[in-house]
């Protein structure tokens, strides 16, 4: 996916009640404290770090964005409200280089 | 009357037969595969015969198409291409990346150089040879995932004269380089465990510097130098993150090849003890 699609694509406005889910056949392959998401498809590896990695984890399809960002926050003691903006653009993200499905 | 003379040129149990009549030809693929000739291995995986053709060669047996009225040059490209070609698809089983090599003493690990034409690899691997550390290779890389361990390719190093400042695309691709010419007891013949990843950088009046990368990028640099990623996919990804994460990865950026290879030297010296130069 070019940088302008990436960029467009995490301009999206996402709602609080989207389930994204991991698109399917993407691989994780742990690095330490990083990880590479190999999607077959497009045959290309994406390195991520470890917020993008709980989040793209998190969406499961059974948990809503609102929730993912929830379930982020109990984890680093801080409310969700907090923390929605950077789940959003997490999400966003990771939808653009084809890892999730969040529509 | 010329006779028409045969090369073999090895790697493990395997040859690749290169005849012609044309004497520029054979003298320029001796120079070529200097280290790594010798009687017909066990397997012979194909013969490269270069003819005459118009006002230059042509090439039959090359597993790509080879245009004919080929100058001695290009055609001597094409036969570097396409034995390395033929020893790639004869060994699926290695992962092979775009890349050089270097062991740290005669019985040294390996230091490995991937990236892509005009980085600067052969540049660091000469001089690091220059100053005792034994050749595998300049260009090819062949990695056995399961052993960890990469396999000498010593084709004969060839460096360019860097013209000082950033050279273009179509650059790397037209102007010869120069063989470098290593004594043997340089050459490595065994395979080596790898014991560090350096990704050069040439870029000319650039500062010398040598950066520490965590395993993640530099998984990702090694999965772009891999040549027979589309064959193996999720196992040169498993292979690629098992090596990121086990051994140190370094960019190095430098515009003086010397002073490179020193950083180089020095990085590993400090930063590891397994790596004696």
């Amino acid at each position: 996916m070019s940088r302008d699609s990436a960029t467009r694509s995490s301009r999206m406005v996402l709602s609080d009640h989207v389930r994204p889910t991991r698109s399917r056949g993407v691989r994780a392959y742990r690095l330490g404290d990083e990880t590479l998401l190999y999607a077959p498809a497009s045959q290309t590896a994406h390195a991520v770090n470890a917020p993008a990695m709980a989040i793209w984890e998190l969406s499961d399809g059974s948990r809503s964005v609102w929730q993912i960002a929830e379930e982020l926050g109990r984890w680093v003691d801080r409310p969700a409200a907090e923390l929605l903006a950077d789940v959003k653009h997490g999400i966003s993200q990771l939808t653009a280089l084809g890892l999730l499905h969040a529509s | 009357m010329n006779v028409a003379e045969t090369l073999y040129v090895s790697f493990g149990d395997q040859s690749v037969a290169v005849t012609s009549q044309a004497r520029a030809i054979v003298a320029g693929t001796r120079d070529i595969f200097r280290w790594m000739l010798g009687p017909p291995a066990r397997h012979l995986l194909g013969e490269l015969v270069v003819v005459p053709h118009g006002a230059g060669y042509l090439m039959h047996g090359s597993p790509d198409s080879s245009p004919g009225d080929r100058s001695v040059s290009a055609m001597l490209r094409c036969i570097r291409y396409s034995t390395i070609r033929l020893f790639l698809d004869a060994r699926p089983d290695l992962i092979w990346f775009h890349g050089g090599a270097a062991a740290a003493g005669k019985d040294g690990d390996a230091v490995v150089f991937p990236g892509e034409r005009g980085r600067g690899k052969s540049t660091l691997v000469t001089t690091l040879c220059a100053d005792g550390w034994g050749y595998l290779s300049d260009d090819v890389l062949p990695v056995d995932p399961s052993s960890g361990q990469v396999f000498p390719f010593p084709q004969t190093p060839a460096v360019r004269t860097h013209p000082g400042t950033e050279m273009p695309q179509e650059w790397l691709w037209t102007t010869r380089k120069r063989d470098v010419r290593l004594p043997g007891t340089r050459i490595v013949r065994s395979p080596r465990p790898i014991a560090a990843i350096v990704f050069p950088h040439y870029q000319p009046g650039a500062d010398d510097a040598v950066v520490g990368l965590t395993p993640a990028p530099a998984a990702l640099e090694l999965l772009a130098s891999c040549w027979n990623f589309h064959e193996h996919q999720e196992h040169a990804l498993q292979h690629v993150s098992e090596l990121a994460v086990r051994v140190p990865a370094y960019r190095i950026t430098y515009s003086d090849g010397v002073i490179g290879g020193r950083c180089v030297a020095d990085a590993l010296k400090v930063e590891r003890g397994r790596v004696r130069a």
